[in-house]
């Protein structure tokens, strides 16, 4: 019998329901290994035309669509980078905060074009946190930095993080002298800096571009420069510029009306009652706002009652001004009831708690916190919080701007600002011994800002603390900012603290007497410290004399804990 | 089938023979664990009644530390009065990281025992480091089984002619072949949530635990 044979007998013997078996195994295989190309180009085929239906509902503005379809294509093939740039657009237009993914992958990777790159860092500017914002912008071509449609978007975000010296900076790094965007920037920068000596300067160069062609795009800023502020010198400039432009509108001659009582003080209330009578009924909301910058308020407010603030957000904000500046604080209560619908809620109820705190109502301001925190949580923008919290710290309401940053901080979505400019929020949440929502802050600027050397002690010691990470990760963590400065005493403590409670006082005692240093003019927690490391090494009696008198109610709640703890186990 | 039976029943009362051995007429001290007093702790009975029916112990409590800040410190205690070999040494079984690994906990660290002194007798507690898979607040969890007859008995090491709590089999052939029956078991657990240090940890954990340790003295005339 041949080969061939036996193995058919074989075969036959099986029972037939085990061939039926073997045989769709069999040719399961065969369809897999054959189909499995074909079926990739099948993929490939309907990711492409997913890809171009995308395409295509970007290009009839179908936001959702393209989105969703994008979504769809990055689903299917991951690494596909010309999606990218729709999924940019798509989400960018929808407001949605996932936007910042496709900008930070086009921006790390230098083969998409220019345009692409300038939307997807425009995004970034306006969208990122600080922290990670200026890592990208290190991390742009030459070139690019150089470039306007780069370095703009970066100066306006430093300027609105209120980052003046970050942004003057930035532009004297530009390749000089500016071109025109870049220096309405700078002159922007001196406004934004906000002293007599900016002040003077801006109307300096004014006065120099008036005698040539190019200063109407500074005209606008010298409304934001105070009456006081203004130099004599101005007067006679804009005067021969507008002579020579031809006829003004209201506002430009309410403008030069402005430099002239600056010019000649002693005829001001001359030149404003000539003003005042000449544009009041042709322009009363121009009029209004000259009224209120030249500080006469009773005309402002009079000039203004005719018109409703509940339509008009420049009617209802100058109102407000008005109002709160000539302390009618009912007539501001009923303005701030019904503002326009164009208005931001959340500084709308700020404001109510604030107007309730100058009024020591506690319950309505409570109540108006309680609103401008849920409204702005509520809100579809993802710097509503953000805004906010500046606005209560601009206005004293401290706990409402504790809690708008502690709640943007923990969404870690929208522009955050860099760890510093949080830092009173930082010490004021550690003096108020809010540890949990410390650690919250924390945590999460341990992510935006990785290599920010007083996040990771700070947050590094709270987590040791609380047993979230070991002695290991914190002295590999802090060993390396430990040798850069030896001098860091609150470094050089919190290491000391690990390998005390790691069973090594002789280490900590090492660490603490480097240097001589006075004890009882440092922090608590470094005083205990050194007690401890001196007690476990035999030297109670010294140890005792940092420990009379302990402020032990300075210290959060788990540093109370752990240090109590170890000096009653040192003695 | 007289015959046949004959095996069984001689089989069975030399069993029974061996594993009752006349009582010498001495006297044992037993382990009892109270509550800790006083408004900073809660006793769980929820969490109690949920492990009992597994545990088949005949009492016991469970209690949180009551604090507003982290970290939390959790005490355990079972007991098995008139215990059989079975559950007795079932009370081994259970390592901590068997039963922390269920809940998602990973053993970080096993620390060298911790003795534990009353009464003038001695209580050694297994000693181990968890963490949550991924990374979060630590757990110390310190674990004693206190059994009758059987001083200074250590989790990981020589429970009954050298077998360990997580060799059962064994366990129990050595449990035959030594008499071993015990009166009393005992469980002691008392995790440590967030302490940056075991010391500190066991500070803590010992803290709570020696003020509420009671002894009493048994006599062991039985059956």
């Amino acid at each position: 019998m041949s080969f061939f044979d036996r193995l058919r007998d074989r075969w036959a013997d099986f029972h037939p329901f085990l061939r039926f078996i073997i045989l769709l195994i069999v040719l399961a295989g065969i369809a897999l290994l054959a189909g499995r190309p074909s079926l990739q180009v099948y993929r490939s085929w309907r990711t492409d035309r997913t890809f171009a239906a995308a395409q295509q509902a970007l290009e009839r503005h179908d936001y959702a669509g393209a989105r969703e379809l994008s979504l769809q294509v990055y689903r299917s093939d991951p690494e596909r980078k010309d999606l990218y740039p729709i999924l940019l657009r798509a989400t960018d237009a929808l407001g949605d905060p996932r936007t910042l993914h496709p900008a930070f992958g086009i921006l790390e990777d230098p083969d998409f074009d220019e345009k692409n790159r300038q939307l997807a860092w425009q995004i970034v500017c306006r969208n990122a946190p600080t922290g990670y914002t200026i890592g990208f912008w290190g991390r742009l071509t030459d070139e690019e930095k150089n470039d306007e449609a780069f370095a703009a978007p970066l100066f306006d975000r430093l300027l609105r993080d209120g980052m003046t010296h970050e942004a003057g900076r930035l532009l004297y790094g530009q390749q000089q002298p500016l071109p025109p965007a870049m220096d309405l920037r700078r002159m922007k920068l001196l406004i934004a800096t906000g002293s007599d000596d900016a002040y003077r300067e801006f109307q300096k160069i004014l006065i120099f571009r008036l005698a040539g062609k190019d200063a109407d795009p500074l005209l606008q800023l010298l409304d934001e420069i105070p009456q006081a502020a203004l130099v004599p010198g101005i007067f006679p400039a804009l005067s021969a510029w507008q002579n020579k432009s031809g006829p003004a509108d209201t506002i430009a001659n309410l403008r030069l009306a402005r430099c002239e009582m600056a010019s000649e003080p002693e005829r001001a209330e001359e030149i404003y009652a000539e003003n005042f009578a000449e544009f009041s009924k042709s322009d009363p909301l121009a009029t209004a706002r000259w009224c209120f910058q030249t500080r006469h308020l009773a005309d402002a407010e009079k000039v203004l009652s005719p018109f409703s603030a509940t339509e008009d957000t420049a009617v209802f904000e100058l109102k407000c001004l008005i109002f709160e500046q000539t302390d009618q604080l009912d007539k501001w209560e009923h303005v701030l009831k019904t503002p326009p619908t164009e208005m931001f809620l959340p500084l709308i109820f700020s404001e109510r708690a604030y107007l309730a705190k100058m009024r020591k109502e506690p319950d309505i301001q409570r109540a108006s916190e309680r609103e401008a925190i849920d409204s702005a949580t509520e809100s579809p923008t993802n710097d509503a919080l953000i805004r906010l919290a500046r606005h209560a710290e601009s206005r004293g309401l401290e706990d409402l701007a504790e809690s708008a940053w502690i709640k943007a901080v923990a969404q870690q979505t929208g522009p955050l600002p860099l760890a510093i400019q949080i830092s009173s929020l930082i010490s004021k949440l550690a003096s108020d011994k809010k540890e949990r929502a410390l650690m919250e802050v924390l945590t999460a600027y341990r992510l935006l800002e990785p290599g920010n050397p007083v996040i990771v002690i700070q947050h590094d010691y709270l987590s040791y603390l609380n047993g979230q990470i070991s002695a290991e990760n914190l002295i590999s963590d802090l060993t390396p900012i430990h040798e850069e400065d030896p001098d860091a005493l609150s470094v050089t403590c919190i290491l000391a603290l690990a390998h005390l409670l790691e069973g090594r006082p002789e280490k900590a005692l090492e660490l603490t007497s480097a240097k001589p240093i006075d004890w009882f003019a440092t922090k608590s927690l470094n005083r205990a410290v050194r007690a401890i490391a001196l007690a476990s090494t035999g030297s109670k009696e010294a140890a005792e004399v940092y420990l009379e008198d302990f402020p032990w109610d300075e210290l959060l709640p788990s540093e109370k804990r752990v240090l109590s703890a170890l000096v009653e186990a040192s003695r | 089938m007289l015959l046949g039976l004959l095996p069984v029943l001689f089989a069975e009362s030399a069993a029974y023979w061996w594993m009752h051995p006349r009582d010498p007429s001495s006297t044992s001290p037993v382990l009892k664990l109270s509550p800790p007093a006083g408004t900073s702790w809660q006793v769980r009975s929820d969490l109690y009644r949920e492990v009992q029916p597994s545990l088949h112990c005949n009492q016991g409590w469970i209690a949180n530390a009551e604090s507003d800040n982290p970290p939390g410190t959790r005490l355990a205690y079972f007991e098995w009065d008139r215990a059989s070999t079975v559950n007795t040494l079932e009370a081994f079984k259970h390592l901590p990281e068997q039963c922390m690994g269920s809940i998602g906990m990973d053993l970080e660290k096993v620390y060298p025992r911790r003795r534990l002194e009353s009464g003038g007798f001695s209580l050694i507690f297994d000693v181990t480091l968890f963490r949550p898979h991924g990374g979060g607040r630590s757990v110390h969890i310190f674990k004693c089984v206190w059994v009758s007859g059987l001083d200074n008995t250590d989790l990981r090491g020589d429970v009954l002619l050298g077998n360990t709590g997580n060799e059962l089999r064994q366990l129990r052939l050595s449990a035959a072949i030594t008499r071993f029956k015990p009166s009393h078991t005992r469980v002691i657990m008392v995790s440590v949530a967030g302490m940056p240090s075991e010391k500190l940890a066991w500070r803590e954990a010992s803290a709570a635990l020696s003020e509420n340790l009671e002894w009493s003295v048994e006599s062991n005339a039985r059956d």
